[in-house]
């Protein structure tokens, strides 16, 4: 579809990511048959948006968070105070010597007691950390994604079902400044836990193995190629059934093909 | 001698200078507690977020496109982003969840918003911008920026037809744009 008004409205909400439904779907595939009116729009309106921040006011964090923060940057070697034997107590010395052995003794206790509770929060660090990389690395293949649909070149090819699975569909989003392609299958079959379909970009009438995915428990795959720069000019698309983990050139029967390029 | 720039500071991060994110949150770790606050209402948990956000600045400054915007504004994103997930999930269960558009590579305009005016002249004017909005348009806004809420969802609580929503929402955001970018060209004029 053209820009319209219609579009705007749906770009500033895109811009405050309120969008849902329908009008998600809609203003998604608006974006990805390219429309740089409105990637412009919810560019300039993310960052009309950033100024409602201001309504929020500055509230000092705790005093000791950016100490904390600074800590966690890098993963310290925790520092574990050396416990000394004394030199054994000599003659007049023995009152002292047992004075300190008792403080030792506290010490001791309470130096273990610090150390379960260091593992304790280490090993809260580690899964924290854990988490968060999960994370990030969500996010960065969702930005990835954003990037492939909301570059200017993007194209959307449709796939058709061949032999075994004809009613199988799906579209690529392909960028060719990115060399990166967004795949959006549905009514795949299941595979059997040995096999995996992958994705093949034609270059030169030659096939260049684009990554395997696997389908949902419904049919359907979203899958983000990774970087092809090796790839000149991306002629057409296609999908076989290979062994899990891929094959360097297509061994398995094609179920998806594209219509090439002109 | 006047501050060093923003970016200048990210680009020292970059490098794995401590100090520069150090200078980075004392820029604006207030705003951006602020900010998480507001949304997540609790002190313990929008501290986590600015912790969160600091941690992703440290580890993925070079995602930082300068070209695309100001720091600040990605700074305010990866905040809001980070809150509204989090009230999103304290909610989940409800239907009708949201597609996570504003997780899109922070894409402001090429305005740059701290080189041009200091941190606490942007706030004013953007104060400013906000109070001369219509209410019903401000609210709008309010709903969607601080709770995470979803064009139906705003219909709902304020009880009005879709269609308004979205049109307040457009407009709001429209005439907020209007009201900074001339601010904002001057400011970068005079820098």
């Amino acid at each position: 579809m053209r820009h319209n008004e219609t579009y705007e409205e749906l770009a500033a909400l895109a811009a405050l990511g309120v969008l849902e439904g329908e009008d998600a779907r809609s203003f998604e595939a608006h974006l990805a048959e390219g429309c740089p009116r409105c990637e412009e729009i919810v560019a300039d309106l993310r960052a009309a948006s950033s100024a409602l921040a201001a309504g929020a006011p500055a509230v000092a964090p705790r005093a000791s968070l950016r100490a904390e923060i600074l800590a966690s940057l890098e993963e310290r070697a925790p520092r574990v105070a050396p416990i000394r034997r004394p030199s054994s107590p000599a003659g007049l010395a023995w009152f002292l010597a047992a004075a300190a052995s008792l403080v030792l003794l506290f010490i001791g206790l309470d130096d273990a007691r610090l150390r379960r509770e260091r593992e304790a929060l280490e090993r809260r660090s580690a899964a924290l950390a854990s988490r968060l990389t999960a994370a990030e690395r969500d996010l960065a293949r969702k930005e990835l994604r954003v990037k492939v649909l909301e570059s200017e070149d993007v194209r959307i090819l449709f796939l058709s079902g061949q032999g075994p699975q004809p009613q199988a569909r799906a579209k690529v989003f392909w960028s060719e400044k990115a060399k990166r392609g967004v795949l959006l299958a549905g009514n795949l079959q299941s595979l059997p836990s040995d096999k995996q379909y992958e994705l093949w970009v034609f270059d030169k009438g030659k096939p260049v193995a684009a990554g395997v995915f696997d389908v949902d428990t419904e049919g359907r795959a979203l899958f983000e190629s990774p970087d092809l720069s090796v790839i000149t000019a991306a002629q057409n698309f296609a999908v076989t059934i290979e062994p899990r983990g891929g094959v360097a050139a297509p061994s398995g029967p094609i179920v998806l093909v594209g219509t090439p390029a002109a | 001698m006047s501050p060093e720039p923003d970016r200048a500071l990210v680009a020292r991060i970059e490098r794995r200078d401590a100090d520069a994110l150090r200078e980075l949150y004392d820029r604006y770790g207030a705003r951006l507690n602020g900010l998480a606050s507001r949304i997540l209402g609790d002190t313990g948990e929008a501290e986590e977020v600015l912790q969160e956000v600091f941690l992703y600045v440290w580890r993925a400054a070079s995602s930082f496109d300068g070209s695309r915007g100001s720091v600040l504004a990605w700074l305010l994103v990866a905040t809001r982003s980070r809150s509204i997930d989090r009230l999103r999930s304290r909610r989940a269960g409800r239907p009708g969840s949201t597609r996570p558009l504003e997780d899109a590579p922070e894409a402001a305009s090429s305005d740059d918003v701290e080189g041009g005016l200091a941190g606490r002249e942007w706030e004013a004017l953007c104060r400013k911008a906000i109070s001369e909005l219509p209410e019903d348009q401000r609210r709008a806004l309010e709903l969607a920026y601080f709770e995470g809420l979803t064009q139906q969802e705003i219909a709902e609580r304020t009880r009005t037809p879709l269609g308004t929503v979205k049109t307040r929402v457009r407009l709001g955001l429209m005439k907020l744009r209007e009201r900074i970018r001339p601010y904002l060209s001057e400011g970068r004029d005079a820098s």
